[in-house]
């Protein structure tokens, strides 16, 4: 068989695989283990792929990764997110929406420490929306802030699938970081922006608060030095040139256990956050393997080349097909979740990309940005069923209604992304090495 | 009188628990080592000696002591959009068929990571700044893919009891009905998805 149909072949089993049920990474292993025993030989396809867990694993590049994920479940028990919600309510709730700004605004404290979107998202339905309900808020503005809230995991930094982006295409994983900070801080404006003309157009959906004093509202502040100290350090330290993501991550990771010690976190739940830390890390790690031995055997076939001398060759504008992808992971985001997402497309869909000329970081970014799209779009917008999950009293309809303004504003944050690629660019470009 | 397969269960999740926590201290002293390196170098110009090769060989026990621990707690992300509508048989014949994948992928890794190992150990090889040899994490590779094998062989002779008896319930396997496309785990702050 012609080596490139083995490798459309591949492609195509891997999606039935997927949808079947089949754990992500293993039928991505699977299916290159296969392919290369076609091609190759069992002795090579046992030999490759059986030497890329070492091989990986010992990267120090990858070491930043389980030191994010700790910090995100050591941010849980050390009160952080409680803290930031209540400055957030307190500074911003007499605003029209101010509840909702301010959970988005908590959000994106929280993700600054978590970056994982659907932990946000179920911290924020236990604790945001009842204070909403409780205020007169309108249940579906509600359920649909939170899972709003929960996507700005992925680009404000320390974000995880942009770590896996990173190692996935080979990229700086300290410039993907920065490339995150200003999409996020847009996204994080423009969600406020839509809340603002939806309580505007109909005031009922959030009535207003009443007044707090300064002195609440700076005392308040002191509830969210953690965020401020694990940021600034992450940032800085990276920026500047002064630490590599590792190094600043061990800090960011010291800094938040020894505020979750002085708060008193029992020896118990150190235990139960490194058990989800290193659940979460195998995890992603045995992702990374089985795409590593799925690309293997795709380079084999020669689909990518072959797809990416297609594209070249395509007489249309690169904004034609850049429009183009844009418009596949919109598709694909309804109905598959983000790794999975990044697992089928990146191998083909990221060489041709960069042959027409754009930026790898500038793309990471964009494509980061069209998966956290799909956790909130409908059939399978994976936010909304986590609110859904953790309230099951709002119903899904209800949960998708709330999101539906805020996927306006998620059209103009991609336009804003494609428009003006500097600001995504600007801060890794004049980091200091 | 207890399963048979409850208590090989209950044995096996010590080990993999036991296995986790080392690995979650590896993250401490993954974070320790950094927090050394930032103050020896930043503030008395002295580096740690071997520090790259402290984190590169302590990163394969923390990558690879947590494997059977996630698939034992069905923490590997996977679609449940079809499989989680399906009921009663059906759904346990299309578990089985799930997890046998799983367990090729994995004897074959632990064949080829073993391969990998014998290599190391026949060669001799060491890191590059204070001369760890890198067999004893070679090795570590293939002796986790046994503990995942092993985890994945209890969860297909479950998923194939319950198919055979659909009236009984799994003794092995973490029941999830998300049925929804999503990560099959348990949903709460714990749950992770980037």
């Amino acid at each position: 068989m012609d080596p490139v149909t083995l490798g459309f072949i591949g492609v195509g089993l891997l999606v039935a695989l997927i949808v079947i049920g089949v754990p992500v990474a293993f039928a991505a292993a699977v299916i290159g283990i296969g392919g290369l025993w076609y091609m190759r030989g069992i002795d090579t396809a046992i030999g490759l792929s059986g030497i890329v867990p070492h091989a990986t694993s010992t990267s120090y590049e990858l070491s930043v990764l389980p030191l994010f994920i700790a910090i995100g479940f050591l941010a849980l028990h050390a009160g952080i997110t409680r803290g930031a919600f209540q400055a957030a309510r307190l500074w911003l709730g007499r605003a029209p929406g101010g509840l909702a700004t301010a959970t988005i605004f908590a959000s994106a404290g929280f993700s600054a420490v978590s970056g994982a979107s659907t932990a946000t998202a179920a911290v924020f339905t236990r604790l945001a929306v009842p204070e909403m309900e409780q205020r007169g808020y309108d249940r579906a503005l509600a359920a649909g802030v939170v899972a709003v809230g929960g996507t700005l995991a992925a680009l404000i930094p320390p974000s995880a699938i942009l770590v896996i982006y990173g190692i996935l295409v080979e990229e700086s994983i300290g410039r993907l970081l920065l490339a995150g900070i200003i999409p996020g801080i847009i996204s994080m404006a423009i969600y406020m922006v839509v809340i603002t003309i939806v309580v505007k157009r109909n005031p009922s959906l959030a009535p207003s608060l009443e007044p707090v004093r300064m002195i609440e509202k700076l005392k308040s502040l002191t509830q969210v030095w953690g965020i401020l100290a694990v940021v600034g350090v992450i940032l800085g330290g990276v920026y500047f040139g002064w630490m590599t993501p590792t190094e600043s991550a061990a800090v960011g990771t010291a800094i938040i256990l020894s505020i979750a010690a002085t708060r008193g976190m029992r020896l118990v739940e150190l235990k139960a956050g490194l058990l989800e830390t290193v659940k979460t890390t195998a995890m992603i790690f045995m992702v990374i393997w089985g795409v590593l031995v799925f690309v293997r055997f795709l380079a084999f076939t020669g689909m990518p080349a072959m797809v990416t001398d297609a594209v070249l060759h395509l007489e249309v504008a690169p904004w034609v097909i850049l429009m183009g992808v844009i418009l596949l992971y919109l598709v694909m985001g309804m109905v598959l979740d983000g790794l999975g997402m990044l697992i089928l497309t990146l191998p083909v869909i990221y060489p041709a990309i960069i042959a027409l000329g754009y930026d790898p970081i500038w793309f990471g970014v964009l494509v980061v940005k069209m998966i956290e799209i799909g956790l909130i779009t409908p059939p399978v917008g994976l936010n909304c069923y986590v609110v859904h999950g953790v309230r099951p009293d709002i119903p899904l309809e209800q949960v998708f209604r709330g999101v539906a303004p805020f996927l306006v504003g998620e059209v103009v944050i991609v336009a804003i992304l494609v428009l003006f690629p500097e600001v995504v660019l600007f801060l890794p470009d004049t980091m200091m090495n | 009188m207890r399963h048979p397969l409850q208590a090989l269960h209950e044995g096996l999740l010590r080990l993999e628990i036991g296995g986790a926590l080392v690995s979650g201290a590896f993250v401490l002293v993954i974070m320790l080592a950094g927090c050394a390196e930032i103050v020896g170098r930043g503030l008395f110009n002295a580096p740690i000696h071997g520090y790259l090769d402290i984190i590169e060989q302590t990163m394969v026990a923390v990558a690879l002591f947590g494997v059977s621990y996630c698939q034992a707690t069905l923490g590997n992300v996977r679609m449940t959009l079809l499989i989680g509508a399906m009921s009663g048989r059906p759904r346990w014949v299309a578990e089985a068929v799930s997890l046998l994948v799983c367990l090729f992928v994995a004897l074959i890794l632990m064949q080829g990571s073993w391969n990998h190992f014998l290599r190391a150990w026949q060669i001799g090889g060491s890191t590059a700044e204070i001369d760890i040899p890198t067999w004893i994490s070679t090795l570590l590779v293939p002796v986790s893919f046994a503990v995942l094998s092993a985890r994945l062989v209890l969860q297909i002779l479950d998923a194939v009891r319950v198919a055979v008896n659909p009236d009984t319930d799994p003794l092995v396997i973490p029941v999830s009905d998300h049925g929804h496309g999503a990560a099959d785990e348990p949903k709460g702050d714990g749950t992770w998805t980037p």
